[in-house]
């Protein structure tokens, strides 16, 4: 895994009539502070490829007009500074795999499956301002039936299993999945839905964005015990806690909750 | 103070000032309990939960405060009791309707086909459900008006709960002209939802021939949405299903009519009968 750019997150002071603007790769990002109010505009490209990590103070990147959404928030005066912090989604994420695949029996695998960040805007003294996700996800329903389930954001994911491949994406979180097929049957694996609004984000030391790790174990009778790993994960070195979790869980609830976590 | 005035104080006019004083108190404390209990229950309530609480603390604290204020004024309670059991039967059988009304009431709230924030329909009716009352229930339509149905009329009709389900799906009915290729048609539709992000991924949308009719191929599409999305779905799918297929060159036709004389694909013979 390779060295990325400058953390794009993190706290920054602005003069009066000046603006700053991030790149976090599909998205567009820029913020004004005037005398009594913050303007916020931001843009999401629809190519997911692209990886740019870039503040600039001056040079405006090339936003296309017609498609900017605009916020503005008015205060009595403005703070100085602006925070800036990737967050993750406010629902559960269902990642479909590009091309479903099985795990023998008593086998187990590490998957590493990302989520695109949202950015969470707010001033020195810890208004928040707005929260905003870097790419527009499709929404998706997950459960047993048209009644039972919850609404979800969909993505697709390669479902890699080699750390190697992995680009370091400072706008992608990736989350470890370990699953251990205890039955004795294979495991067909198609999508897996990850409870994002109860992880939290580490940054690595090369800049990589984590969350816990999530161990799930197929056990006979096709009962799922679902275990979420305390900290960030061993393959994220030297990793700091950058986010919290928007709705921390108890270990009890925690295993409740992913009944449906894995679909097969 | 003259001995007779005191006396006629003492007999009359101070138990009807304590039980205006316990009536005014009642109606006080009735009313702070029960605001404090639906403003403590808010959180783990449904609206329409948070109002029946309410209801029921009021109800409850002024019956109290009214058998007291019967007690202060020398009324025997039982008999009182007794003689308010006969003339509820009479009143009962004098007011059939609003009687019914009211078990129709119970019934609803008992079985709750819907709660107070819910839209339902009824008959041509379509609204938001503003309160469930023991005698009716007050709907705020679409267009800003309040309507008031008795509870006897939402017994015996179908009512349809727009929003008990978390999800809504979308039946578009479309017809292509017959010389389309459906496969394309499909895959277009399909490509258009698949870009719309208020569209389901899962439970994926659905593609279905009708029938053959006299002007077109008609077909579904049915796509699901979460319940808030839903108006707007409905209009941003067929807005954009109407440009992919202006953009493919599929066809969408009006309703036409082919005359034929008889014999085959034969053109109508035409005589002229004038110079």
């Amino acid at each position: 895994m390779k060295k990325q750019e400058a953390a794009w997150w993190g706290t920054f002071k602005l003069e009066e009539q000046n603006a700053r603007f991030w790149e976090i790769g599909p998205m567009l990002l820029g913020i004004e502070r005037l005398a009594k109010e913050w303007r916020l505009a931001s843009y999401s490209s629809e190519d997911l490829e692209k990886n740019t990590i870039k503040i600039a103070q001056e040079d405006c990147p090339d936003f296309p007009k017609d498609k900017l959404q605009f916020r503005r928030y008015v205060f009595h005066h403005t703070d100085p500074t602006i925070i800036l912090t990737p967050t993750l989604a406010d629902r559960s994420q269902v990642s479909r795999a590009e091309t479903s695949f099985s795990i023998p029996p008593d086998e187990h695998i590490t998957i590493y499956v990302s989520s695109p960040v949202w950015v969470r805007i707010e001033t020195g003294s810890g208004i928040l301002l707005d929260e905003i996700p870097s790419i527009r996800q499709s929404d998706t329903w997950h459960g047993p039936n048209t009644r039972e389930g919850e609404l979800c954001y969909s993505s697709r994911t390669f479902c890699r299993t080699n750390i190697e491949e992995l680009p370091i994406r400072q706008h992608r979180v990736l989350t470890p999945v370990v699953i251990h097929n205890h039955h004795y049957t294979p495991l067909l694996i198609e999508q897996l839905s990850l409870p994002l609004s109860h992880l939290s984000i580490f940054a690595d030391e090369n800049g990589g964005l984590w969350t816990e790790e999530i161990v799930i174990k197929n056990e006979l009778h096709n009962n799922h015990i679902v275990k979420q790993s305390k900290g960030a994960p061993h393959m994220a070195k030297n990793a700091i806690l950058i986010s919290k979790p928007r709705f921390p869980l108890k270990p009890m609830n925690f295993i409740s909750l992913f009944y449906s976590l894995l679909t097969e | 103070m003259s001995p007779t005035f005191y006396n006629t104080f003492q007999l009359h006019i101070e138990p009807i000032l304590r039980t205006g004083f316990l009536l005014i108190i009642g109606y006080a404390v009735a009313r702070l309990l029960s605001s404090a209990l639906a403003k403590a229950l808010i959180k783990h309530l449904t609206p329409q939960q948070a109002m029946l609480q309410k209801r029921f603390v009021f109800y409850f604290v002024m019956a109290i405060f009214i058998v007291a204020v019967f007690d202060q004024l020398g009324f025997h309670i039982g008999a009182l009791l007794g003689a308010a059991g006969i003339l509820t039967v009479a009143i009962g059988i004098a007011s059939q309707t609003s009687m019914s009304n009211i078990i129709s009431g119970v019934f609803m709230i008992g079985e709750k086909p819907f709660e107070v924030g819910h839209t339902i329909k009824i008959n041509d009716l379509q609204g938001e459900v503003l309160s469930i009352d023991l005698l009716s229930v007050k709907m705020r339509t679409l267009d800003n008006t309040l309507v008031r149905i008795p509870n006897e009329l939402l017994i015996k009709s179908a009512i349809i709960n727009l929003s008990y389900f978390p999800i809504r799906r979308i039946d578009l009915k479309i017809g292509v002209a017959y010389k389309e290729n459906l496969d394309q048609v499909k895959a277009v539709m399909m490509e258009v939802a698949d870009k719309n992000l208020h569209c389901l991924i899962d439970p994926r949308p659905s593609f279905q021939i009708l029938e053959f009719g006299d002007s077109s191929v008609n077909l579904q599409f049915s796509a699901w949405c979460s319940r808030p999305n839903y108006t707007e779905l409905k209009t941003t799918l067929q807005n954009e299903i109407k440009k992919a297929f202006d953009e493919k060159g599929i066809e969408l036709p009006f309703p036409s009519r082919s005359l034929f004389a008889g014999s085959g694909t034969n053109p109508l013979p035409i005589k002229i009968i004038a110079s």
